[in-house]
């Protein structure tokens, strides 16, 4: 139950936008939460109206999107996506592959105002 | 659907009791819903903002970022990382489930190791010292982190013990993280190598189920293994497991009880998970 670190995490990262964009208050936050992220959604739904009170971000609307594994296969060339962790290559099945997404927890877009 | 935001709304709208939320991307709203939408702007959105102008700034716009939720954690970690690499300290984050072993293991391989190298070890628990207490007297420095109830440890509980622990030289340090298969794995702190540690007790099937742990992992170590003639313990079957979150990983099967497989492992760390 690291969540509360994470979306603590969003908060300061958006306080540095809101400054450096000139803004004032963010109304809304999508995330895309990587099927290896180790966070869950629930618990980030809980934690964030928690961390955003009393700041700018106080009211804001928390999108979480999910994002699946992106595995490029170094044996056939393949570029593949899937649900499940498993680090094979869905074409030619070959453990042999880079994860070029779905990995982590990532701000992608703040709405401002 | 808004592509932008991806709320999945038309182009001028408000969300439920929220602010109201204008698209400053060109999106023709559906004409039955623009004119009561447009009134709930005009509305909700003059909520007086401390310090924003009033007309266009009030229009909200959105700020594309792509970037890590812990890039700032990352960052720290990578500072610590090279203020380690700058001093030749090696440095290893030891990740398991409560009660898989770690202590014991440590226990059982830091004698061998002080003989050989200068250890310090860095032992994380949500409270009590119990583990820095069961770890001092083999040899290595020892500090405890209390998080009071933080299920990990980030690169800045690291941090505050670098200087200390290894300004006056040091060879090894081994974090002993939070018993916890999800968070810790999470927050890199600098380490060199990421060891996953699973216990025959806890099931093959451990990899598949925390993969974020196990897909990170530089090596696995396989613990208790002096209890496996009283386990239904699927060997090939766990090995598999690793393989598929992990493939070609490192993988140690030992008892801290008996000493089976601690040389291997022990010359592992004393090589800094290299």
């Amino acid at each position: 139950m690291h969540e509360l670190s994470l979306v603590a995490a969003v908060v300061d990262e958006a306080t540095r936008v809101l400054a450096r964009e000139g803004a004032s208050r963010v109304l809304s936050v999508r995330l895309l939460l990587g099927v290896l992220s180790c966070a869950d959604r629930d618990a980030l739904e809980i934690c964030f109206p928690l961390a955003v009170r009393d700041t700018a971000l106080a009211g804001a609307k928390l999108d979480v999107v999910p994002e699946p594994l992106t595995l490029d296969c170094r044996a056939c060339g393949e570029r593949g996506t899937s649900w499940d962790p498993i680090l094979v290559c869905s074409a030619c099945t070959s453990a042999a592959v880079d994860v070029v997404g779905g990995r982590d927890l990532v701000i992608a877009s703040l709405e401002v105002v | 659907m808004c592509e932008t935001c991806g709320c999945g709304q038309a182009a001028v709208h408000s969300h439920g009791g929220g602010p109201a939320h204008v698209h400053t991307h060109p999106l023709s709203p559906p004409a039955s819903l623009a004119p009561i939408e447009l009134a709930s702007v005009s509305l909700a959105g003059s909520v007086p903002i401390a310090g924003a102008a009033a007309g266009a700034s009030e229009r909200s716009r959105h700020v594309a970022l792509g970037r890590a939720v812990l890039a700032d954690n990352d960052a720290r970690a990578e500072a610590n990382r090279r203020w380690l690499a700058e001093r030749g300290v090696r440095m290893v984050d030891l990740i398991s489930s409560p009660g898989s072993g770690k202590t014991a293991l440590l226990e059982a391989t830091l004698d061998a190791l002080s003989e050989r190298l200068r250890v310090a070890v860095i032992v994380g628990d949500p409270e009590t010292d119990n583990d820095a207490r069961r770890l001092r007297g083999h040899g290595a420095e020892v500090r405890q982190v209390e998080t009071a109830g933080s299920c990990h440890l980030d690169a800045n509980h690291v941090t505050r013990h670098l200087e200390e622990l290894a300004g006056d030289g040091l060879d090894l340090l081994v974090v002993e993280n939070v018993g916890n298969l999800v968070c810790p794995a999470a927050f890199d702190l600098g380490q060199g190598a990421r060891v996953a540690l699973l216990s025959v007790t806890e099931g093959e099937d451990k990899p598949l189920k925390y993969p974020g742990l196990f897909h990170r992992a530089d090596a696995v170590v396989i613990t208790k293994c002096d209890l496996i003639p009283h386990l239904r313990w699927d060997r090939d079957a766990c090995l598999a497991n690793v393989q598929r979150v992990r493939p070609d990983v490192r993988v140690f099967e030992v008892s801290a009880w008996t000493g089976q497989g601690l040389s291997a492992w022990v010359d592992y760390l004393a090589a800094g998970g290299a």
